[in-house]
Order: structure tokens, then C-alpha cells, then sequence
């Protein structure tokens, strides 16, 4: 009898096999690709009332080489979505403005060229890489400005600031230390012709929408005035200056009709002005800051850092009516075991101010005393929400995800031989709120 | 059909007992040799990740060896028709057409093939859960990683060959799966029937194969370099190992048909 049954399943033998191991491997793959959504993200309500959270969408993702999950935190829940990349992807880890000015798909970069002029040059971003190095060389009358003092490097990294684009178009302003004196200018780069080489055959000359003094007319006005950048907010340019003590932003039309001004008093920066700093009663702050843009509501937030690693948002509105100052919020050093990472080179954050609140999610890094000599990326992440009404702390949430399990390979490990790609490790990007 | 279904099951019939124990010595290796590789592990010790444990285990070795083995039996199960008992005499002489012949031998080849990759993948799926469950005996949640399969099997280079992502990744390991298949037996076909130049088409298998495997492992190496990722590159390689399955197949029955085989 039992003969009889190996013979009859030998005759079917081939099709039982293959449909057997066709149904495990499909079994098998639904169920760890199915996975792909079962990541942590939980919502944690730290302190105050979470309704502020009402109709606020926190948005971004989480990504390594191999994977990138979006994730969207909508009053209560956390919707997620996770794509795995047919080719891995290097992580781009420069988020914040510096040397960099990203402009849509663009990543911008100004160059001084040997006083005469300009250079811009700009690389497309392919799989979180540079390609394609662009470059346009521009004739400035930069001799109009008049240096008291060299130019140094570090101001030369800050001259993408000045870049800003309004409806396809690029406008440019000099970047200037107080050193300077003389007319500076608004400039419309009226040109696309990108170059593939370095050394681009031909200037353009760039057609001014305006020109401002960086000095005052009356020579006996000792004034100093520092440019810090220009920002677009809609099709609004905002200028942002350093006069004396005064943090000043003046808005104008791309056809250099002046809008209006606001200034933000005392308002002191390290490099500038630190003089007026009045011994320990005014934090001072570094010439880098972060802009954040909200075109919809005319709403453009500045985010500078003072010597104690505080962050001040200065919020103002940029309409057809005039600039108005909206807000300026002290941001709370959230725990002392936690700290953001201050050289705005690898951890997210972004500022809105929506509905009379300013509303912050930045990542945070956990700083273990034990082990303080730790590298920095190898602390684990935190995402924090703080929410700020009046420059008063009135809620504190955080999105619970697992990435710091990726840090799980180098608890226990020596330090001394570690073999660290950033790549394999996910990271926090593209941190947006609505 | 039916004379296709009975010939294609007794070919397989002959393969089967040797193709089973092959994969249940792939599902024991996986469990084993990841057993071994994590023996010291406690709460004190370096947790390298499951993928890396796999690759340092020498899975992909075996797996490599695994799919020797069942080409292996292949030729031999071809070649013992020839010997002994000379039965392609009764198989060439059977009241069915060669194409038939050549079909069910080569559909068995593949089942084999095929039985192999699904135990891979649950050796891949048991060494994990038995890493898991013995680290969360000890670990109090501090050494767990929270969906860490899905994670291992996308981060795995090996298993991201073997179970690819994207549609040109997944053209090219069904087209290496393909090819090797017609390949092998092309290359005995023309053994048989004393085709020496069968044996040239080996360049043109292994330069795609290796252009593939080199492109989808090394993708880091930046744009425009030699061999850096590009999917229609992929594709391209990928229809050219197609190509040569076609050429490999439609030569089998032509040789066949010729009787130059016997």
C-alpha cells in the first residue's frame, strides 16, 4: 500500500516540489518585505497640552543606504511610507546652509574671484551626490566696496547667503563683514548659460534692481553695517543686515522697490559688535543662520546661535504691506543630557511659525556622561517637538522610532578600532512642518 | 503535454532524493554555521549585525557550493543515461518529440534550482530567528533590533543579489539563474555530440554574469566610472545572458534532433 503511494506521488512529484517551494518563497518574501511598514514611530507627549499639535503635520524620514521610510506625524497618529532603493544611496549629510545654498535641485556655492567678480557654481544632487558641476562667472563692481581689511576664508564661506531665487530667478547680494564700505547691490542674474568648465569663457554682468550703502552718506555717521544674506519669501526679497546693534530686515520687490524694514534691538554678533555686548547682559551670536520659509503665509524664520549654544528665532512677515516683526523666541535648552549639534552640519531641525506659535522639531543627540568622549555621530538620536506661544514653552512631544538600534553593533566595541560609515546607519532628513 | 508532464516528472524523480538532502544540508549550514558564529555571544559582547554574521559565516560560500552540487548531480544523472545502462537509447527512441526531452531535463534542472533558492531563504529566515531569540534571552531589549529580518534582508548584499529589489536587479538574477541552467546543459549537449566549440560560449556567459555581480555589489563606486551602477546597463547585460539561453536552448534541440547527441 505504501508503495503504491510513492509511486503516485513520484508521478506528480516534480509539480508538488515546485509548487511547494514556489508557496514558501512567495510565504517567505511577503512576509519579510511585508515588514517594511513595522518600524517604531510613536507619538510621546513630554509636557503641556498636545492639542497645540492640532492641524500641524511633522514631516520627514528616516533613511540608511538601503532604505528610506517618509513618515508624517498628523495630530495623533504617524503615517508612514517606506521605499527600498534598487542601488543603496549615500546619505547627503549637509542639511543647513554654510558653504552650501540649496536652491531646488541645485546645491549653489559662491566663490570670490580674485576681487573682480563672482563665481557661482552649482551641482545637481544625484542619488544624494554631486554631479555635474556648473559655473557662471560674474562682473561685479566689487571696487565700489571699499575693504578696510582682507577678506578671510571664513567670509568667503559665507557668500552663498547672499544667493536667494524668486520664480526661476537667481538674485544675488555681496556678503560683507562691517569692514566694508561703500554700495553694495541687489543683483538679477540675468543668465542661464551654466558652464561646464571651471574657467568659464565668458563674464556675465548681472543687472542691479538696487543698490544700498553698507556705510552712511555723513561721514561723521560711524554706523557699521555687516550683510548677512538675502532670503526669498514668495517673491519677496528680505536683505538681512547688522547695523551697530540692530539686527535689520528690509524687504524689497524684485524690481528694487523697497518694501519696508524691521530691526530687532540689541541684536549683537560675535564678530561684529561684540563690544556693545555690555559684559554678560546680551548673548552674542554667530554670523551662520539658518532661514526657514513659509512663502503660503509670507512667514520667514531665522535661526542664529549665540556663544552658549542657544538658539533665538526671529520670525517676520513679509508682505506687499511691509515687513513686520512677529516673533522672537529664546529656543529652551531642552535637557542638559541633550544637545543639538551646533555647526549645523549633520542633524535636522526646522522652525515654523503657524497659528501664533512657534512650532521646532530637531534632532537631538543623547549625550551619555559615562561616555563623553563618544563621537558624536555615535550618540543616539531623539526627534523633540517643542512648541512655543509668546517665547513660552507650551508643549514638548517626541516621535519614538527605533534608528538607535542601528547603534546596537558598537555597544560593548572598542572605539579605538571602529569601523564607522555613515552610510549604514540611519539618520533623520527632511524634517518639514505644515 | 501529458508525455511532457510523465517525462519531466521521472527525470526529476532521479534528482530528487540528492536535490532534498542538498537543501536540507543548506537549511542545517545556515543554522549551524551562524550558531557557531554566535556561540560567545552574551550581554557583554560585541553584537555585529545579522547580515554580517551571515556573510562571515561563510553562507555565501556554501550557498555557492550548494548550487555546484545540484549542477553536478545534473551532469551526472545526464551522463548515467550514457553509462551503464545506456538508457538515452530508450529516451531518444520514446514515441515523443526531442524538444520534449530536452524540456523536461532542463524544467527539472530548474525545479532543482529553484528547490534550492526557497531553502536558502528559510535557512536565512531560521539562523535569524534562532540569533533573535537567543539574544533576547539575555538582553533586556538594550541588544534587540526592532524589525531587524526586514532590515538584515535589505542590507544583506548576498541576499539583496539573490532577492533582489527593482526591476532591472531582478531581470539580471533571473537572467544569471537562466543562463547557468541552458548553459550547463548546452555544454554537455555539445560534449556529447563532441561540438568542441560549445565550450566557447563560456566568455560570453561569465563576462555578463561577472559585469552584473560586480555592478550590483559595488554600487558606490561613483558615475561614470568603470562599471558604476546603471540600470540600463543592467537590463542591457541581462537581455544579452537572454540572448545566449535562447541561442543555448534552440542549439540543444537542434543537436538533439540531429541525433548527433547519441
Amino acid at each position: 500500500m505504501k508503495r503504491l503511494r510513492w509511486s503516485t506521488l513520484k508521478r506528480h512529484i516534480a509539480l508538488t516540489l515546485t509548487i511547494v517551494a514556489a508557496v514558501l518563497i512567495i510565504a517567505a518574501l511577503v512576509l519579510v518585505r511585508g515588514a517594511k511598514e513595522h518600524g517604531t514611530y510613536e507619538i510621546t507627549h513630554l509636557y503641556g497640552d498636545p492639542s497645540v499639535m492640532e492641524g500641524i503635520t511633522i514631516s520627514g524620514a528616516i533613511q540608511d543606504e538601503h532604505h528610506r521610510t517618509s513618515f508624517a506625524w498628523l495630530d495623533d497618529h504617524v503615517d508612514t511610507k517606506t521605499e527600498v532603493f534598487a542601488k543603496p544611496q549615500r546619505n547627503w549629510t549637509y542639511h543647513y546652509r554654510g558653504m552650501y545654498e540649496r536652491i531646488n535641485d541645485y546645491y549653489y556655492t559662491v566663490h570670490l574671484n580674485s576681487y573682480k567678480g563672482l563665481k557661482i557654481e552649482r551641482n545637481s544632487l544625484h542619488h544624494n551626490r554631486w554631479e555635474h558641476s556648473e559655473y557662471i562667472e560674474m562682473e561685479l563692481p566689487i571696487a565700489r566696496l571699499f575693504y578696510k581689511e582682507s577678506y578671510s576664508s571664513d567670509d568667503m564661506r559665507r557668500l552663498s547667503y547672499g544667493l536667494a531665487e524668486v520664480e526661476g530667478e537667481l538674485y544675488i547680494t555681496l556678503v560683507t563683514t562691517t569692514g566694508y564700505e561703500g554700495v553694495n547691490w541687489i543683483y538679477k542674474l540675468n543668465s542661464d548659460q551654466w558652464s561646464k568648465s571651471m574657467f568659464p569663457f565668458e563674464s556675465v554682468k548681472p543687472t542691479p534692481i538696487m543698490s544700498y550703502r553698507s556705510d552712511r552718506n555723513d561721514i561723521k555717521d560711524t554706523t557699521q553695517t555687516a550683510v548677512l544674506g538675502l532670503e526669498a519669501v514668495g517673491d519677496i526679497l528680505a536683505l538681512i543686515l547688522v547695523r551697530d546693534d540692530k539686527l535689520v530686515i528690509e524687504g524689497y520687490h524684485t524690481d528694487g522697490k523697497k518694501l519696508g524694514e524691521t530691526a530687532i534691538v540689541p541684536f549683537i554678533f560675535e564678530e561684529f559688535n561684540d563690544e556693545l555686548a555690555d559684559g554678560d547682559n546680551y548673548a552674542s551670536y554667530g554670523v551662520g543662520y539658518e532661514a526657514y520659509h513659509d512663502a503660503e503665509n509670507g512667514m520667514l524664520t531665522l535661526s542664529f546661535l549665540n556663544q552658549q549654544s542657544q538658539r533665538t528665532a526671529v520670525t517676520v512677515q513679509c508682505t506687499e504691506d511691509g515687513i513686520k516683526l512677529i516673533d522672537v523666541t529664546e529656543l529652551k535648552k531642552v535637557d542638559k543630557l541633550l544637545r543639538g549639534y551646533s555647526e549645523s552640519l549633520y542633524d535636522e531641525r526646522f522652525i515654523a511659525f503657524k497659528a501664533g506659535k512657534l512650532y521646532e522639531a530637531g534632532v537631538y543627540r543623547e549625550i551619555n556622561q559615562s561616555d563623553n568622549n563618544v563621537w558624536y555621530r555615535l550618540l543616539p538620536i531623539r526627534l523633540l517637538v517643542h512648541v512655543y506661544e509668546r517665547g513660552e514653552l507650551v508643549y514638548a512631544g517626541e516621535l519614538m522610532t527605533d534608528v538607535n538600534d542601528d547603534l546596537v553593533r558598537i555597544k560593548n566595541h572598542s572605539m579605538h578600532n571602529l569601523n564607522y560609515d555613515d552610510a549604514e546607519y540611519r539618520n533623520l532628513f527632511d524634517l518639514h512642518i505644515d | 503535454m501529458r508525455q511532457f508532464y510523465r517525462l519531466m516528472n521521472a527525470q526529476f524523480s532521479e534528482l530528487i532524493i540528492s536535490v532534498l538532502s542538498l537543501c536540507v544540508t543548506l537549511i542545517a549550514a545556515s543554522w549551524l554555521l551562524v550558531l557557531y558564529k554566535i556561540k560567545d555571544y552574551n550581554q557583554y559582547a560585541v553584537h555585529e549585525r545579522f547580515e554580517d554574521i551571515y556573510a562571515a559565516s561563510g553562507m555565501p560560500i556554501v550557498f555557492l557550493i550548494c548550487v555546484l552540487a545540484v549542477i553536478a548531480i545534473f551532469v551526472k544523472s545526464f551522463y548515467s543515461s550514457y553509462w551503464g545502462s545506456k538508457s538515452i537509447y530508450t529516451l531518444l527512441t520514446l514515441p515523443v518529440k526531442r524538444e520534449l526531452v530536452y524540456l523536461s531535463k532542463l524544467c527539472s534542472f530548474a525545479i532543482s534550482i529553484l528547490m534550492l533558492l526557497c531553502a536558502q531563504l528559510l535557512g536565512f529566515i531560521l539562523a535569524y530567528n534562532y540569533m533573535a531569540s537567543k539574544i533576547a534571552n539575555y538582553s533586556n531589549g538594550e541588544l534587540e533590533v526592532t524589525n531587524g529580518l526586514f532590515l538584515a534582508f535589505i542590507r544583506s548584499d548576498f541576499m539583496r543579489l539573490l532577492w533582489p529589489y527593482g526591476f532591472a536587479n531582478v531581470l539580471s538574477t533571473v537572467s544569471i539563474f537562466i543562463v547557468i541552467i541552458t548553459w550547463v546543459y548546452h555544454l554537455v549537449l555539445c560534449e556529447r555530440s563532441q561540438r568542441r566549440l560549445g565550450g566557447a560560449l563560456i566568455a560570453a556567459v561569465f563576462w555578463p554574469i561577472y559585469l552584473v555581480v560586480t555592478m550590483r555589489l559595488d554600487a558606490f563606486s561613483s558615475q561614470g566610472s568603470f562599471n558604476s551602477y546603471d540600470s540600463s546597463k543592467l537590463i542591457l547585460y541581462s537581455a544579452i545572458l537572454l540572448v545566449i539561453s535562447v541561442i543555448c536552448v534552440w542549439h540543444s534541440i537542434v543537436l538533439l534532433r540531429k541525433g548527433a547527441t547519441t
